[in-house]
C-alpha cells in the first residue's frame, strides 16, 4: 500500500497537518478569547483608571474615577437597590423552588406538564417579562382595578409608581421568571438521592417531614450552592428587566449598577465612571464565584487521583 | 528480520517515568504477550507501538524501518481495543470497511474484504446491525474483524477480553489463538490476566513498575522465573514464598523448615547448593509452587508435619492451606486423598523444582 | 394512614395528596397567569381594556392589536411596527447561532480528544470568561465595532453574539465529548482517519444531542438579548427586544394601547416559546449543564 512508505513526498505534509491542525483549530477561538474577553477586561480596567469622559483617553488618573463614583448618591442608590433585589430574589427563588420541587417529587401524575409550565418563563426575553408585569401591576388598569371590581375598593397597589416600593415590583417579576428554573434544579437534585436512604429512615421510624428536614434537604447542599451562585450572578447582571419594567424609575429609584454603567458609559459621556462601575460589577461576581471556583479546582485535583 | 523491534525505549509523562529501557525484538508470526498489573506501563508501550503515544527515548522499528515519528496511519498495524471502540453511528459493515475507506480502497474491493472477514468470523448475518444491537461477544468479534480487514503486518490487542464474562472470555481466547494460527501474522497482546498470557503467548514479557521483568516462553517464565515478582505474578494459586535459614557447607546445604511441630531439614541438590554458596547469604526466600508441595509418601524422612487450616476443593485438585516457617502456604493434593481441616499432614517439597531469591533484592539466586 | 407507593416510600394520606395537587395547580396558575393575560389582552379592543376586567376573555375578538404591533405601531419616531426588527433579529440570530455552535463543537473536540500542553489552561480561561459580566466588554467593544465599521449593524451584532456565545457552546460540547471514550478516536486514527475525517465521520454523527442543546441555548440567549442590542445599535438596526421596549414606551397619542403592547410582547416571545415547547428536553439540559454537578 502507498501509505506504508513514509519517505514518499506527501507524508511530511500530512504529518505536519496531523500535528498542527488541532492547535490551528483552536486559534480563532483562542484569539477571540484573548482579545474580546481578557483584552477587553484589561481595557475596561484601564479606562477606569483614566480621565476618560466623553471620549476615551489614556491620561492616567489613578483611582480618581472610583473616588468620584463613591461620592455619587446615585451609585449608592444602585448598590442598595441591588442588595435589596439580590437578597429577596435569591431567597424567594430558593424558597419557592425548593417547595415546588419537593411537592413535585411526590409521584405526581402530571409532573411533565407541570414542569413544562413552571419553566417556560425562562424561555422568554426579560423585556417581555417586564412588559407583561408592567401591565399586570399597572395601578389603574391591572390587578388593582381587578380587585376594586371585586368590591374591595380600598385596595391599593401602586408599587410601580411608588419610589419606595418599585424595586419590590422588580423582585416580583424576576422571581416569577426564575423560580421555575430553581425548581428544576432542585428536582434534579432530589432525583439523585438514593431512595433506599429514605426507606431506611422510615423503617427507623422517621416521619416524612422529618426525613425531608434532616436527611433530604441537607443532602441538597451542592444544589443550593450552584443555585445561589447562578442567581447571584444573574442578579448582579440584571438590566433588561428593570429597563422594561420601570425604566429605572420613578426617578432613579430602581437603578441598579448595570443601569448606572450603561447610562454613565453611553448616555452621559462618563466613560471612566462607566468603566469603574463595570469593574466593580466584575469584582462582585468574582467574589460570588470564588467559593465555586475553589470547589471546582479541588474537585478536579481529587478527580486526577483516581 | 524482526517484525517489531523495541530498542532502549523509555517514556516520561511530566516528571513520572512510566517506562524504563524496554528492549523487545519480535519475530515474524510471533504471538507476544505484555502482561502485568494495571499501571505497569504495558498499555502505554502498546500505544507507543501504535503511534498513539510519543517515544521519549529509544527507537521502535516496524519491518526494519524506524517509526518513531510516524503517525498511526503510516504504520502497517491494526488494533483491537478493550472497550471495542466500534463507531456507534456506523453499522457493522461500515465499521469493518472504515479503515479501507480512509486509505482510499475502492468500494468494490472493500465489499469483497468485508465479506471475506465476516465469513472468517461468522458475523455475516450481523453486517447491517449497529453496534448497540450487538452483544459483548459479537462486538468484540466485529472489532477483530475491523482489524483483520486491513491485513496489517502487526496486530495489537489491548486487553480485548477483559469486558467479557468468564465463559465467553475462555471461548474468545481459543478463537484468537486459532485466528493467530491461521493468519500467522505477528500479534502483540496486552493483558493483566496471567492465564491469558500463559495460554496465548509464544513469548511473554512480564512487566512491573515500567520495566520488563522477564521476557521468555511461557515455560521459561513459569519454571524459571527471573525474580520473585515474576514468580509470584505467574501461576494460580500463587507460588509459596518461605523465608528460611541455610545450614551446612557448600556442596552439602540444607534448609530448615518448620511446620506444626518439629523442624525438618531438606537437603538441596548440588547444583542449587553451589549457586547458593556463590551468593553467600545464609537467609534466603525459597519459592515452591503448590504442585511441588504435596502430601509425602509414607515414611519419607524429609516430610514436614503441617496442620491443615482450610481445605479448598476446586474439582481436579484440592488445595490445602497451612503454615511453614510461620508463613501461609498452599499445598496441592488429589481430591481422593484430601485430609480434613484440622488434620496434621506430612508434606514433601520437590526441592529439584524449588527456586531461591535474595531476601532484600528479590532477585533469583538459585 | 400513610400510603405506600410502588417505590416503597411511605407518603401522606389522601387528604395530603389533595393538598399537594392543590398547591401544585395554584403554582401552575401563578406561572400561567401572565401568559393568559398577555394573550387575552392582545385580542381585546382598547375599549374593553379600559372598561373591563383584566381576566375577562376578549369580546369582541379583535386582531387590531396584532396588526398594529406587526406593521404600524410606533417604536420611537418610526411607525412601521415590529416586523422590520423581527427580521433584524432573525438576520443576526441565525448566523450567530450557527457560527458559535460550529466553533464550540470544534473546540470541544480538540479540548477533549487532541489535548496538548496548555489546552487545559485555554479551557480554564474560557470557563472563567463565561462568568464575567458583559458590562466589562461594552465600552471596548463599542470602540472596536466603530473602528472596523460594524457599529450599528446586524453584522456587528452577529460578531458580538458569536464571540461571546462560543464560550458557552465550547463548555457544553467539551462536557459532552469528555464522556465519549478516547478509544474511539484512537481506533479512527489507527484506521487512518485524519484530524478532520475523525471529526467528520466519527464524532459529528454522534453529536446530535449536544448540537441541539447548543443551538437551542444559543438561539434563546441571542434572540432574547437586550443589552448588546441597545448598546451597539440604534434606530433601524435594533433587534426586536429593543424595538419592543421602544414600542411600549412610545405613546404617540397619549393613550397606552395595551393590546398592541401585549401582541408585540407575544411576537417577540413566540420564536423562543415555540422552540421551548418543541424541544424543551434539550433546553433543560442546556440550563442544567454545568449548573448541577454530580
Amino acid at each position: 500500500m502507498a501509505d506504508s512508505s513514509p519517505s514518499s513526498g506527501a507524508m511530511p505534509i500530512r504529518r505536519w497537518l496531523d500535528r498542527w491542525l488541532p492547535k490551528l483549530a483552536l486559534v480563532p477561538s483562542g484569539v477571540a478569547l484573548l482579545v474580546f474577553v481578557y483584552g477587553f477586561i484589561g481595557w475596561t480596567i484601564w479606562l477606569s483608571l483614566t480621565t476618560s469622559s466623553l471620549l476615551p483617553n489614556n491620561t492616567f488618573a489613578g483611582l480618581r474615577q472610583y473616588e468620584v463614583l463613591f461620592k455619587l448618591d446615585i451609585w449608592w442608590v444602585s448598590v442598595i437597590n441591588l442588595a435589596i433585589f439580590g437578597v429577596l430574589y435569591v431567597a424567594l427563588c430558593l424558597a419557592i423552588g425548593l417547595f415546588l420541587a419537593i411537592l413535585l417529587d411526590q409521584k405526581i401524575r402530571a409532573e411533565g406538564w407541570l414542569r413544562t409550565i413552571y419553566l417556560y418563563p425562562l424561555a422568554l426575553s426579560l423585556v417581555v417579562t417586564g412588559v407583561v408585569w408592567k401591565w399586570l401591576l399597572n395601578p389603574s388598569l391591572g390587578l388593582e382595578q381587578f380587585v376594586h371590581a371585586l368590591g374591595w375598593t380600598g385596595f391599593s397597589f401602586d408599587w410601580l409608581i411608588n419610589p419606595d416600593m418599585a424595586i419590590y415590583a422588580v423582585v416580583i417579576a424576576a422571581v416569577w421568571q426564575a423560580s421555575g428554573f430553581v425548581t428544576a434544579l432542585f428536582l434534579a437534585g432530589l432525583r439523585g438521592i438514593d431512595s433506599s436512604i429514605i426507606k431506611a429512615a422510615q423503617i427507623d421510624g422517621a416521619s416524612l417531614p422529618r426525613v425531608y428536614l434532616s436527611i433530604i434537604i441537607p443532602s441538597l447542599r451542592p444544589v443550593f450552592f450552584s443555585a445561589i451562585i447562578l442567581l447571584v450572578s444573574l442578579a448582579i447582571k440584571s438590566f433588561d428587566l428593570v429597563i422594561a419594567l420601570t425604566g429605572g424609575g420613578p426617578g432613579y429609584s430602581t437603578w441598579v449598577p448595570a443601569i448606572f454603567m450603561y447610562d454613565f458609559g453611553f448616555n452621559r459621556g462618563q466613560i471612566g465612571l462607566g468603566a469603574a462601575a463595570a469593574t466593580l460589577m466584575m469584582a462582585a461576581v468574582a467574589l460570588a464565584m470564588l467559593p465555586m471556583l475553589i470547589a471546582e479546582l479541588k474537585g478536579r485535583r481529587d478527580g486526577h487521583k483516581n | 528480520m524482526a517484525v517489531l523491534n523495541i530498542e532502549n525505549v523509555s517514556k516520561t509523562f511530566g516528571d513520572t517515568r512510566v517506562l524504563e529501557d524496554i528492549n523487545i525484538a519480535m519475530a515474524e508470526g510471533e504471538f507476544l504477550i505484555l502482561v502485568g498489573p494495571s499501571g505497569c506501563g504495558k498499555s502505554t508501550l502498546l500505544n507507543m507501538i501504535a503511534g498513539l503515544e510519543t517515544i521519549t527515548e529509544g527507537q521502535i522499528t516496524l519491518d526494519g524501518r524506524s517509526v518513531n515519528t510516524a503517525s498511526p496511519r503510516e504504520r502497517n498495524i491494526a488494533m483491537v481495543f478493550q472497550f471495542y471502540a466500534l463507531y456507534p453511528n456506523m453499522n457493522v459493515r461500515r465499521n469493518i470497511e472504515f479503515g479501507l475507506k480512509m486509505r482510499g480502497v475502492a468500494k468494490q474491493e472493500r465489499g469483497a474484504t468485508v465479506e471475506r472477514v465476516a465469513k472468517m468470523l461468522q458475523i455475516e448475518d450481523l453486517l447491517n446491525r449497529k453496534p448497540a444491537q450487538l452483544s459483548g461477544g459479537q462486538r468484540q468479534r466485529v472489532a477483530i474483524g475491523r482489524a483483520l480487514a486491513r491485513d496489517p503486518a502487526l496486530f495489537l490487542f489491548d486487553e480485548p477480553l477483559s469486558n467479557l464474562d468468564a465463559k465467553l472470555r475462555v471461548e474468545m481466547r481459543t478463537e484468537i489463538k486459532q485466528l493467530h494460527q491461521r493468519l500467522a501474522t505477528a500479534m502483540v497482546y496486552v493483558t493483566h490476566d496471567q492465564i491469558e498470557a500463559m495460554t496465548l503467548g509464544d513469548r511473554i514479557a512480564v512487566m512491573h513498575a515500567g520495566r520488563v521483568q522477564q521476557l521468555g516462553t511461557p515455560r521459561e517464565i513459569y519454571d524459571d522465573p527471573a525474580n520473585r515478582y515474576v514468580a509470584g505474578f505467574i501461576g494460580s494459586p500463587a507460588m509459596n514464598f518461605i523465608e528460611c535459614e541455610l545450614i551446612g557447607e557448600a556442596g552439602d546445604t540444607a534448609v530448615c523448615l518448620t511446620g506444626a511441630t518439629d523442624e525438618a531439614r531438606l537437603a538441596l541438590p548440588s547444583a542449587t547448593t553451589e549457586r547458593l554458596a556463590a551468593h553467600g547469604a545464609r537467609r534466603v526466600v525459597m519459592g515452591v509452587r503448590p504442585e511441588h508441595l504435596v502430601p509425602a509418601a509414607h515414611g519419607s524422612a524429609e516430610a514436614i508435619a503441617c496442620r491443615i487450616d482450610v481445605v479448598e476443593p476446586t474439582g481436579p485438585d484440592t488445595y490445602l492451606h497451612t503454615e511453614i516457617n510461620a508463613e501461609p502456604v498452599t499445598a496441592r493434593c488429589l481430591p481422593s486423598a484430601a485430609p480434613a481441616a484440622g488434620d496434621t499432614v506430612a508434606l514433601a517439597v520437590d526441592v529439584e523444582r524449588a527456586v531461591f531469591f535474595d531476601c532484600d533484592s528479590e532477585a533469583r539466586i538459585a | 394512614m400513610a400510603t405506600r407507593t410502588e417505590d416503597g416510600v411511605a407518603r401522606g394520606g389522601s387528604l395530603a395528596r389533595v393538598l399537594v395537587y392543590g398547591l401544585l395547580l395554584l403554582a401552575a396558575a401563578y406561572f400561567l397567569l401572565p401568559l393568559y393575560v398577555m394573550l387575552t389582552t392582545s385580542f381585546k379592543t382598547l375599549g374593553q381594556i379600559s372598561g373591563g376586567n383584566l381576566f375577562a376573555l376578549p369580546a369582541p375578538f379583535s386582531l387590531t392589536g396584532w396588526q398594529q404591533a406587526w406593521s404600524s405601531a410606533c417604536t420611537g419616531s418610526d411607525c412601521t411596527g415590529l416586523q422590520h426588527y423581527f427580521w433584524n433579529s432573525v438576520a443576526f440570530t441565525v448566523p450567530a447561532v450557527l457560527l458559535s455552535t460550529a466553533f464550540g463543537a470544534l473546540n470541544g473536540y480538540v479540548l477533549t480528544k487532541w489535548r496538548f500542553k496548555g489546552s487545559e489552561i485555554i479551557f480554564g480561561l474560557l470557563l472563567v470568561g463565561t462568568f464575567v459580566p458583559f458590562q466589562m466588554f461594552l465600552l471596548p467593544m463599542a470602540r472596536v465595532l466603530g473602528m472596523i465599521g460594524l457599529d450599528n449593524s446586524v453584522a456587528g451584532l452577529t460578531l458580538v453574539h458569536s464571540v461571546y456565545g462560543v464560550a458557552f457552546t465550547t463548555l457544553f460540547c467539551r462536557n459532552y465529548y469528555v464522556a465519549i471514550p478516547d478509544e474511539l478516536v484512537k481506533a479512527a486514527r489507527i484506521d487512518g482517519a485524519s484530524f478532520i475525517s475523525t471529526f467528520r465521520y466519527v464524532i459529528l454523527p454522534i453529536s446530535t444531542p449536544i448540537l441541539m442543546v447548543c443551538v437551542i441555548w444559543q438561539f434563546t440567549q441571542i434572540w432574547n438579548d437586550f443589552l448588546f442590542g441597545v448598546v451597539f445599535t440604534s434606530g433601524d438596526a435594533h433587534p426586536i427586544t429593543v424595538a419592543l421596549n421602544n414600542l411600549v414606551n412610545t405613546s404617540s397619542t397619549g393613550i397606552k394601547r395595551y393590546n398592541v403592547d401585549m401582541a408585540g410582547a407575544i411576537i417577540t416571545a413566540l420564536p423562543t416559546l415555540v422552540v421551548y415547547i418543541v424541544a424543551g428536553r434539550y433546553f433543560m439540559r442546556g440550563l442544567t449543564a454545568g449548573a448541577v454537578k454530580g
